[in-house]
C-alpha cells in the first residue's frame, strides 16, 4: 500500500473524497466517485481529451475560470464542484449554445431515446428558449457513403467522427471543412467515405447526425433487443451486439472488449448482416437426381448422407472420405464433424482452409495476445499486403501503439498503410521470401531491439518453413508472435480436430486414389482455393460430394448433395480467435426455416452413423473439453461475456531447429493475388458494402515507367495460366517487380505484366 | 531617462542589408553569446524583465526557463503572425530591421538549446517574407545561420514558414497546430508548449518584437534594460497607432509614457477639430477606454488598472462621428469570422452575438435584446478553449457598458441614428451602385 | 501638445518603411511533385509541408481545384480530404476560380475608420462586381479581407498579394485602369 500511495492523489468532488491514480482526468475521477460530469467530445478511445465541446465545465476552488473536467488532470487536495451554481451556469451556457442550432426533430430521429444531447437537455438544459437567430440550415441527410448518412443540422461539431478518421483509423477521409460557425463535417468533393472502419463513426456520434443507412427509421430504441455475440467474419472475433427488431437483425454494434476490439468494428463485421437474407442462401437440402438438384426435407437428406457415407467407407475402405472445411465453423460443429471422421469414417484427411494449418502447433508457446500490442515497444508486421485484409481491427491497435511511441517495422512488398505511419521503418522483401527477410532482419540491424517486449505479426500464409522461422526468432529473442489465420475460427477448428491435413496432402491422397468421397464444410475449393481444377476433378469423380454451406458457391455445381447451414448470427457455440481466446456466439435470430442448426445436423448425422453425440451446445462443449487437449479444463459457463484465453501450452524450452531458408531473391515479376477484406459470400450478400472493394492492379513506379503506363491506364497480368486486364494503380512505395491485386483465389508466384494492347483497352 | 538608447527602430531608413546591420553593431551579441554559456543568454533576458510583446505580456526569461533542459529535440517558434486588428509593428521591424530578429532568434535558440527555429509569418505579409528570406540568405552566407555557427559547434536551422490567412494562428498553440500542417486550431493546455509543443517537443513561442529586442538587451545588459520603464513593465515597446489621428504609425516608447503623449504628442491628436469618443488601447480585443482616461500610462499594469489590457500594443483612436454599434458589429464580425470552430461557446456565441448586434444596428432588435447580448457575452467569457471568444465578448460588453444609451437608441428608434456621419456606415448601409 | 523632451526618443517618430522590390518569380520549372518533395525535406514531419504544398499547387493551377487537391495529396501522402480540410481553414486558399487580379480590400476597424468603405465602393463601381464576385472578363475578383496589418497606413488594399497602402477611394479608378492596361497584351 505504501508504495502505491505516492502514485495516487486525493481530492474532493462535490464534497465526496476520492483517491485516484495520478494523471487521471477529473472526468474519470468523478466517475470513480460516482459522479457523472456531462460530456460530448470526451471519448478516451479517441486519444487525449481535446476540451472542444466545453460541456464538462466544472468549478475548481482557487481557479477563477471554470475548467473542463476532461482535460484537467487531478492534483492532490483539489476541491471540485460539478453541481455548484457557477458550474451549472457554465454547463447550461454550453448546452444553450449547442441547442441554438439543433433542430427539434427528436421524434423522428434514430438517436431518439439513446441520445446524450437529448438526455442532457432534459437534465441540465434551459427550460425555455431565448433563441433569436435563425437556425443554421443544411440539406437534410446527405449520404456520405452507401452506408452512412450525415444530417448536418443535427451535428454539434464535437469532432468525435473526424478525430476517429484522423487519429484512430488514420483514413483521413471524414474531415472538417471551413472554420468557425461555417465548419461542416464532410468527405472530399462528395466522394464516399471509403474506409474499412467507417461505421464506427455512427456509434461515436453523440447525436443523430451520423447514422447507418441500413438502420435509419428501422427501430426505436424501446422496440429492440440487443443480443451480445461475437463477429464471425474474421479471426479477431470482435465482440458485438446484434440489435433485433421484429425477429430480424437490424444492426450490429460493438460491445467493447478492451482485450480484443476496444469497441471498434470493421465495416465487414458491422454491415454484412443483410447477407442473412441474401438470395444466394441455400434454404433447403438438395439432392442431385435425374433432373438436377431437387429439394428434400431435412431427415431425408440426413438419411441419404448417412447412407452414402457408409457406402463410401464400405466400398472404398476407411479413410476414403475427405472433409474440406472453411474454418468458419464453430468449434462445436468442428468437434462433431471431426468425431464423425475419426470414429465413423475411418479417419480420412481433414483440411481446414486453403492455407491448411501447418505449423500452428509449433508456435503456440510463443503466442502473443492482442493486448500485448499495447505494451510492445517494437511491432513487426511481416507480409506482402495490408494487414486489414486478414486482421482488420489490429491495424487500429498498431496505430495507437505508434502514437504511444512504439516502433513499427514492416517487412514486405511495401505500399501498405502501416508503411506510411510516422514511426514506421520498412524492410523490403520479395513476396514469398518474407520469412527469409524476417530471419535476416532479426539477425541484423533492422530488428535490433527485438525482445520480450516485441510482437511479430505474421500477416500471411502459415506454412512449415514460416513457422520454423517464427519459432526460431521468438526463441532467440523472447518476442511473441501473432500469426493471422485466414478463417474466423481456424484455430478453434484445428483445436477441435478439424484440420489434420494440408490441402496438398489431401490432394495427394485424392490423386493416389485413396479418397473417393468428399464433404465440403463451408469451403469452396473449386471457386476460391489454389488448385481449383484439381479440386474440381475430385468432385467430378467423387462417389459422393456433399456441400454443407449457407451459400451457393463455385463448388455447388459439382456437389451431389447440398445441405444448408446457418450463419454465425444464427449460431450458438464458441470460436477461438487469433490469440486463442475462446468466445461465445449467441444466436441472435433463428436460421431460416429449412436450415438445420449446425450442431444438430452433425449430431443427427453422427447418430445415423452409430455415434452417440450430444446435440446441445453446452453438452458438445463439455464433450469437446473432455477429449481435446486445447479445451481441457474449460467450461461452457466459464467462458463468460468476454471469453477466456487458456494459457497456451508452454513449449519444450528447447531451441527449435535452425531454419533453412533458400537464399537469393526471385527474378522477374511476382504476382500477389490476395483475398481482400470486402470479398466472400457475406459481402456479396451486402451490396451496400461493394463500393469499398479495392480494384485496380497495383504496380510499382519503376515498373510503370518501364512499360510506359500511369495510374488508370490498362495493364495485363498473366499468372497461374490465366490473364487479367485492369486499370493500373501506380504505387510509389511498392517494391519493384511486384504486381498486387485482389483475387478470388490467393496466389503468390511468378507472372508477367504488360501494358494492355490497344484492342483490349475497353475490355 | 537617457536619450541615446539603442533600440529597435532607432534609425532612419532600413537595415535590410546585412552590411548596414553589422556596421550598426549587429551580430556582435550573437558572437559574444556563442562564446559563452547558453544560460547566460537566458539570465540576461530574465534580468532585463522584458515581457512578451505578443499580447499576453508574460515575462520572457521565465517562459524560457520552463523548458526542460537537455530534452531533444526542442524548438523555438517565432510568432510573426501579427493579426490583431490595429497591430502593425512586427511588420515594420521585419521590414526595417530583419537582422535584429534573426540575431535574436539564433541567440535565443542557442540559449534554450533549440535544435531548430521556425518563423511563422502570416501569409499576407509577402513583402516581409521576402525581406526575411533575403536576410536569412545573407546571414547564412556570413555564417550566422546554418551548421556550426561561427565555429561554435552550434547548428542553427531556421525555417521560414508562411501562414495562409487565419488570425487564430497567432495564438501560440494554434500556431503550433498550423505549423504541424493541421488546421490552425488551439489545443487545450496543459500540456504547455514548453513541455509538449511543436511535434510534441519542448517549444518556446515568442513574438517578433520580443526576440528582436534580445540583441539590444544583451548589448545593454539586462540590468540596464530593466532601468527603462516601470517597476513591472520594462524597456521600450513599439506602439501601433491608428484610427482617427493625424499621424498614425509605429512609435517606440519607453513603458513610462502615457496615452496622451502617444496620441496627442506623437500622433498629433485628432484630425480636423474632431473630438475623441473612445480609445482602444491594446488591439481590437481590448475593452475601450474613455477620453477622460487619456492620461493612463501605457505600461501593462496601468492599462489593466484602467479596465482594459495592453494586449498587442495597438492603439486605435475612435472619433466622435463613429457609431458604437457599428464598431461593435465590425469588431464582433471579425472574431466570428476568425473563430476556429473548435469549441462551442466561441463558435456559436460569436455567431449569436453578431446576429444580435446586426439586428440592433439595422433597427430590428426587440427590447431586452441588449441584455441578451450582454448575457451571451457573459456566457462566452471564460468558457472557451482559448482567449478568442473573450476577445469578442470583452470589447463588445465594454461598448455596451460605456455607450448603453447609444445602443438603446438604435432599438428605440428602430435604426441607426448615425448612418450619415459614422465612418464605418458605408460598410453596412450605403447601397452599392454596381452597373 | 508636443512631446516632452524626455519622450523624444529617436525611435519615436513616424518611421514608415519603404517597400522592397518584389523578389523575382521562381524559375523552378520542375514538376509540382518534385518541388513539393523539396518542401517536405525542410520539416521534421511531412505534414508540415501541406500548407506550403497547397500554396505551390494554387500558384500552379490558379485555384485549388479537385485536380489540385489530388496532386497535393499524391505528393504529400495525405488524402485529398485532409488537404482540403486544411486549405478551407485558411482565408488565402482559393476554393473557386479567381480572376487574374485578386483585389482584397481590408475593412477591419482601423481601415474602416479612415475610409475603407469608400474604397470598397469605388472598386464595386469600377469593376461592376460585389465582393466575392469575379468580373465577366475573368480579369478581377473582388474580396473584403480582415486586418492586413497596415492599420496606420489605411485603407489597405492588396492586388495579387502586393499591398497598396493607403489606397483611398479617389485612387481606385487610376489603379484599375492601370491593371486593365497591363492585362491588355494578353487579353
Ligand atoms: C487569439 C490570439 C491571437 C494572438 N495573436 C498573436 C499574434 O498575432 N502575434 C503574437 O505575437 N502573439 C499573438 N498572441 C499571443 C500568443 O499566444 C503568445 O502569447 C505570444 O506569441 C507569446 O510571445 P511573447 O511572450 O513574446 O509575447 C495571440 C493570442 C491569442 C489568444
Ligand atoms: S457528425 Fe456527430 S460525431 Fe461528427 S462532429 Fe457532428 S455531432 Fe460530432
Ligand atoms: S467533454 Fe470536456 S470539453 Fe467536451
Amino acid at each position: 500500500m505504501a508504495t502505491v500511495e505516492t502514485d495516487t492523489v486525493t481530492l474532493s468532488i462535490n464534497d465526496r473524497e476520492v483517491t485516484v491514480p495520478k494523471g487521471m482526468s477529473l472526468v474519470e475521477a468523478a466517475a470513480e466517485a460516482g459522479i457523472e460530469v456531462p460530456v460530448f467530445c470526451y471519448e478516451p478511445r479517441l486519444g487525449a481529451a481535446v476540451g472542444a465541446c466545453r460541456m464538462c465545465l466544472v468549478e475548481i476552488e482557487g481557479i477563477p475560470k471554470l475548467q473542463t473536467a476532461c482535460t484537467t488532470p487531478v492534483t492532490d487536495g483539489m476541491v471540485v464542484h460539478s453541481h455548484s451554481d457557477r458550474a451549472r451556469e457554465g454547463q447550461d451556457a454550453v448546452l444553450e449554445f449547442l441547442l441554438i442550432n439543433h433542430p427539434l426533430d427528436c421524434p423522428i430521429c434514430d438517436k431518439g431515446g439513446e441520445c446524450p444531447l437529448q438526455d442532457l437537455t432534459f437534465r441540465y438544459g434551459p427550460g425555455s428558449t431565448r433563441m433569436t437567430l435563425p437556425k443554421r440550415t443544411h440539406t437534410k441527410p446527405v449520404p456520405i457513403s452507401p452506408l452512412i448518412k450525415l444530417d448536418r443540422e443535427r451535428c454539434i461539431l464535437c469532432y468525435r467522427c473526424t478525430r476517429f478518421s484522423e487519429d484512430v483509423s488514420g483514413d483521413l477521409q471524414l474531415v472538417t471543412e471551413h472554420r468557425g460557425a461555417n465548419s461542416i463535417i464532410t468527405t472530399f468533393e462528395g466522394r464516399p467515405y471509403d474506409g474499412e472502419f467507417s461505421g464506427n463513426v455512427t456509434e461515436l456520434c453523440p447525436v443523430g447526425a451520423l447514422t447507418s443507412i441500413s438502420y435509419r427509421f428501422r427501430g426505436r430504441p424501446w422496440e429492440i433487443q440487443n443480443i451480445p455475440t461475437v463477429c464471425g467474419e474474421c479471426p479477431i472475433g470482435c465482440n458485438t451486439y446484434a440489435t433485433i427488431r421484429e425477429g430480424q437483425v437490424a444492426r450490429v454494434l460493438s460491445r467493447n472488449n478492451p482485450a480484443v476490439d476496444d469497441g471498434w468494428l470493421c465495416d465487414r463485421g458491422r454491415y454484412t448482416f443483410p447477407s442473412l437474407e441474401s438470395e444466394q442462401r441455400i434454404t433447403t437440402p438438395l439432392i442431385r437426381g435425374g433432373r438436377g438438384l431437387e429439394p428434400v426435407d431435412g431427415s431425408t437428406a440426413l438419411d441419404h448422407i448417412a447412407d452414402r457415407l457408409r457406402a463410401a467407407v464400405e466400398r472404398f475402405g476407411p479413410g476414403s472420405v475427405a472433409i474440406i472445411a472453411s474454418g468458419d465453423q464453430t468449434s462445436e460443429e468442428a468437434h462433431l464433424w471431426a468425431r464423425i471422421q475419426e470414429q465413423a469414417l475411418g479417419g480420412g484427411p481433414i483440411v481446414c482452409g486453403p492455407e491448411g494449418g501447418a505449423g500452428w502447433g509449433e508456435l503456440a508457446a510463443h503466442s502473443a495476445t492482442i493486448a500485448d500490442l499495447d505494451d510492445a515497444d517494437l511491432i513487426v508486421v511481416a507480409g506482402a499486403t495490408d494487414l486489414v485484409h486478414r486482421a482488420p481491427i489490429l491495424e487500429l491497435r498498431i496505430r495507437r501503439a505508434v502514437d504511444r511511441g512504439a516502433r513499427v517495422v514492416t517487412i514486405g512488398a511495401g505500399a501498405t498503410r502501416l508503411d506510411t505511419l510516422h514511426a514506421a521503418e520498412h524492410v523490403s522483401a520479395a513476396p514469398g521470401t518474407t520469412h527469409a527477410a524476417l530471419l535476416a532482419a532479426s539477425q541484423g540491424v533492422a530488428l535490433k531491439g527485438l525482445s520480450d517486449r516485441s510482437v511479430i505479426l505474421w500477416n500471411g500464409r502459415m506454412s512449415a518453413p514460416v513457422a520454423t522461422v517464427l519459432a526460431h526468432v521468438a526463441h532467440a529473442s523472447g518476442c511473441r508472435v501473432l500469426p493471422t489465420p485466414l478463417a474466423a475460427n481456424e484455430l478453434g477448428c484445428q483445436a477441435a480436430g478439424l484440420g489434420t491435413h494440408t490441402p496438398a496432402e489431401a490432394l495427394e491422397a485424392v490423386e493416389q486414389g485413396r479418397v473417393k468421397a468428399v464433404v465440403l464444410l463451408g469451403a469452396d475449393p473449386v471457386g476460391g482455393w489454389p488448385g481449383g481444377d484439381r479440386w474440381r476433378g475430385l468432385m467430378e469423380r467423387a462417389f459422393f460430394a456433399l456441400q454443407v454451406s449457407p451459400f451457393q458457391t463455385g463448388s455447388s455445381g459439382w456437389a451431389t448433395t447440398i445441405v444448408p447451414s446457418p450463419m454465425p448470427l444464427e449460431k450458438e457455440g464458441t470460436m477461438t480467435n487469433i490469440e486463442g481466446r475462446v468466445q461465445r456466439l449467441r444466436a441472435a435470430v433463428p436460421p431460416p426455416p429449412g436450415v438445420l442448426d449446425g450442431i444438430v445436423l452433425a449430431a443427427e448425422l453422427g447418430r445415423r452413423l452409430g455415434l452417440d453425440m450430444p446435440d446441445q451446445p453446452p453438452a458438445v462443449f463439455a464433450d469437446m473439453a473432455g477429449s481435446r487437449a486445447a479445451f481441457a479444463g474449460l467450461t461452457w459457463a466459464g467462458i463468460g461475456e468476454r471469453g477466456v484465453r487458456p494459457e497456451p501450452a508452454s513449449g519444450s524450452g528447447q531451441a527449435p531447429p535452425a531454419p533453412h531458408v533458400a537464399e537469393g531473391e526471385p527474378e522477374g515479376t511476382i504476382v500477389v493475388g490476395y483475398r481482400q477484406l470486402m470479398s466472400g459470400p457475406t459481402v456479396e450478400g451486402a451490396p451496400a458494402l461493394h463500393f469499398q472493394r479495392r480494384s485496380g492492379i497495383e504496380i510499382s513506379h519503376d515498373d510503370a515507367q518501364q512499360i510506359g503506363v500511369a495510374t488508370g491506364d490498362r495493364v495485363e497480368v498473366s499468372f497461374a495460366g490465366a490473364s487479367l486486364t485492369g486499370a493500373a494503380l501506380v504505387q510509389r512505395r511498392l517494391r519493384r517487380g511486384v504486381v498486387r491485386l485482389a483475387t478470388a483465389v490467393p496466389y503468390v508466384g511468378p507472372g508477367e505484366l504488360r501494358a494492355a494492347p490497344e484492342e483490349t483497352a475497353d475490355a | 531617462m537617457t536619450t541615446d538608447l539603442r533600440i529597435l527602430l532607432d534609425f532612419d531608413g532600413d537595415r535590410r542589408d546585412i552590411g548596414d546591420y553589422e556596421r550598426a553593431g549587429g551580430y556582435r551579441q550573437l558572437t559574444k553569446a556563442l562564446a559563452g554559456a547558453p544560460e547566460d543568454v537566458i539570465a540576461a533576458v530574465d534580468g532585463s524583465g522584458i515581457r512578451g510583446r505578443g499580447g499576453a505580456g508574460f515575462p520572457t526569461g521565465r517562459k524560457a526557463s520552463f523548458l526542460p533542459k537537455d530534452r531533444k529535440p526542442a524548438y523555438l517558434c517565432v510568432n510573426a503572425d501579427e493579426s490583431e486588428p490595429g497591430t502593425f509593428k512586427d511588420r515594420e521591424i521585419m521590414l526595417r530591421n530583419p537582422h535584429a530578429l534573426i540575431e535574436g532568434v539564433i541567440t535565443m535558440s542557442f540559449g534554450i538549446g533549440a535544435t531548430s527555429a521556425f518563423i511563422y509569418i502570416r501569409g499576407e505579409y509577402r513583402a516581409e517574407f521576402e525581406v526575411l528570406m533575403t536576410a536569412l540568405q545573407q546571414a547564412r552566407e556570413r555564417g550566422f545561420v546554418g551548421a556550426d555557427v561561427l565555429g561554435s559547434g552550434y547548428d542553427a536551422t531556421v525555417v521560414l514558414h508562411r501562414g495562409a490567412g487565419a488570425y487564430i494562428c497567432g495564438e501560440e498553440t494554434a500556431l503550433l497546430s498550423s505549423l504541424e500542417g493541421e488546421r490552425g486550431q488551439p489545443r487545450s493546455k496543459p500540456p504547455f508548449p514548453a513541455v509538449a509543443g511543436l511535434y510534441a517537443a519542448p517549444t518556446l513561442v515568442n513574438n517578433v518584437e520580443t526576440l528582436a529586442s534580445v540583441p539590444y538587451i544583451l548589448e545593454m545588459g539586462g540590468a540596464a534594460y530593466a532601468e527603462i520603464g516601470t517597476e513591472r513593465s520594462k524597456g521600450t515597446r513599439v506602439f501601433s497607432l491608428s484610427g482617427n489621428v493625424k499621424r498614425p504609425g509605429n512609435y517606440e516608447l519607453p513603458l513610462t509614457a502615457t496615452l496622451r503623449e502617444l496620441i496627442e504628442g506623437h500622433g498629433g491628436g485628432m484630425p480636423d477639430g474632431r473630438t475623441m469618443k473612445a480609445i482602444i488601447p491594446g488591439g481590437s480585443s481590448a475593452p475601450i477606454l474613455m477620453p477622460d482616461q487619456i492620461d493612463t500610462h501605457i505600461d501593462f499594469e496601468s492599462i489593466a488598472a484602467a479596465g482594459s489590457m495592453a494586449g498587442s500594443g495597438a492603439i486605435i483612436v475612435i472619433d466622435d462621428r463613429t457609431c458604437m454599434v457599428q464598431l461593435a458589429l465590425r469588431v464582433s464580425e471579425f472574431y466570428k469570422h476568425e473563430s476556429c470552430g473548435k469549441c462551442t461557446p466561441c463558435r456559436e456565441g460569436t455567431r449569436w452575438g453578431v446576429d444580435i448586434i446586426r439586428r440592433i444596428e439595422m433597427g430590428e432588435a426587440r427590447q431586452g435584446e441588449l441584455d441578451l447580448l450582454l448575457n451571451v457575452c457573459d456566457r462566452i467569457l471564460g468558457n472557451c478553449l482559448c482567449p478568442l471568444g473573450d476577445a469578442m465578448a470583452m470589447p463588445v460588453a465594454s461598448y455596451v457598458t460605456h455607450f448603453r444609451d447609444e445602443f438603446q437608441r438604435h432599438i428605440d428608434e428602430g435604426g441607426c441614428p448615425f448612418t450619415e456621419h459614422s465612418p464605418i456606415s458605408g460598410l453596412y448601409h450605403e447601397p452599392a451602385a454596381v452597373s | 501638445m508636443e512631446p516632452s523632451d524626455a519622450q523624444t526618443l529617436a525611435g519615436a517618430r513616424e518611421t514608415r518603411p519603404t517597400w522592397p522590390a518584389p523578389l523575382p518569380a521562381s524559375d523552378d520549372t520542375r514538376p509540382l511533385y518534385d518541388r513539393i518533395q523539396d518542401v517536405i525535406a525542410l520539416y521534421p514531419e511531412r505534414k508540415s509541408a501541406v500548407v506550403p504544398a497547397l500554396r505551390l499547387a494554387q500558384d500552379e493551377y490558379g485555384w485549388l481545384s479537385e485536380q489540385a487537391f489530388d496532386a497535393v495529396a499524391d505528393a504529400t501522402g495525405f488524402t485529398p480530404a485532409f488537404c482540403k480540410s486544411v486549405a478551407s481553414f485558411y482565408d488565402m486558399f482559393r476554393l473557386t476560380p479567381t480572376g487574374r487580379y485578386e483585389i482584397c480590400v481590408c475593412t477591419n476597424v482601423s481601415c474602416a475608420l479612415v475610409g475603407a468603405a469608400g474604397t470598397m465602393r469605388a472598386f464595386e463601381r469600377e469593376l461592376g462586381i460585389h465582393p466575392g464576385e469575379t468580373s465577366e472578363d475573368g480579369l478581377f475578383t473582388l474580396k473584403t479581407v480582415e486586418c492586413y496589418g497596415g492599420c496606420g497606413w489605411g485603407p489597405v488594399v492588396s492586388v495579387n498579394e502586393r499591398y497598396h497602402e493607403p489606397l483611398p477611394a479617389e485612387q481606385v479608378p487610376e489603379l484599375v485602369a492601370r491593371l486593365r492596361a497591363d492585362a491588355e497584351p494578353d487579353a
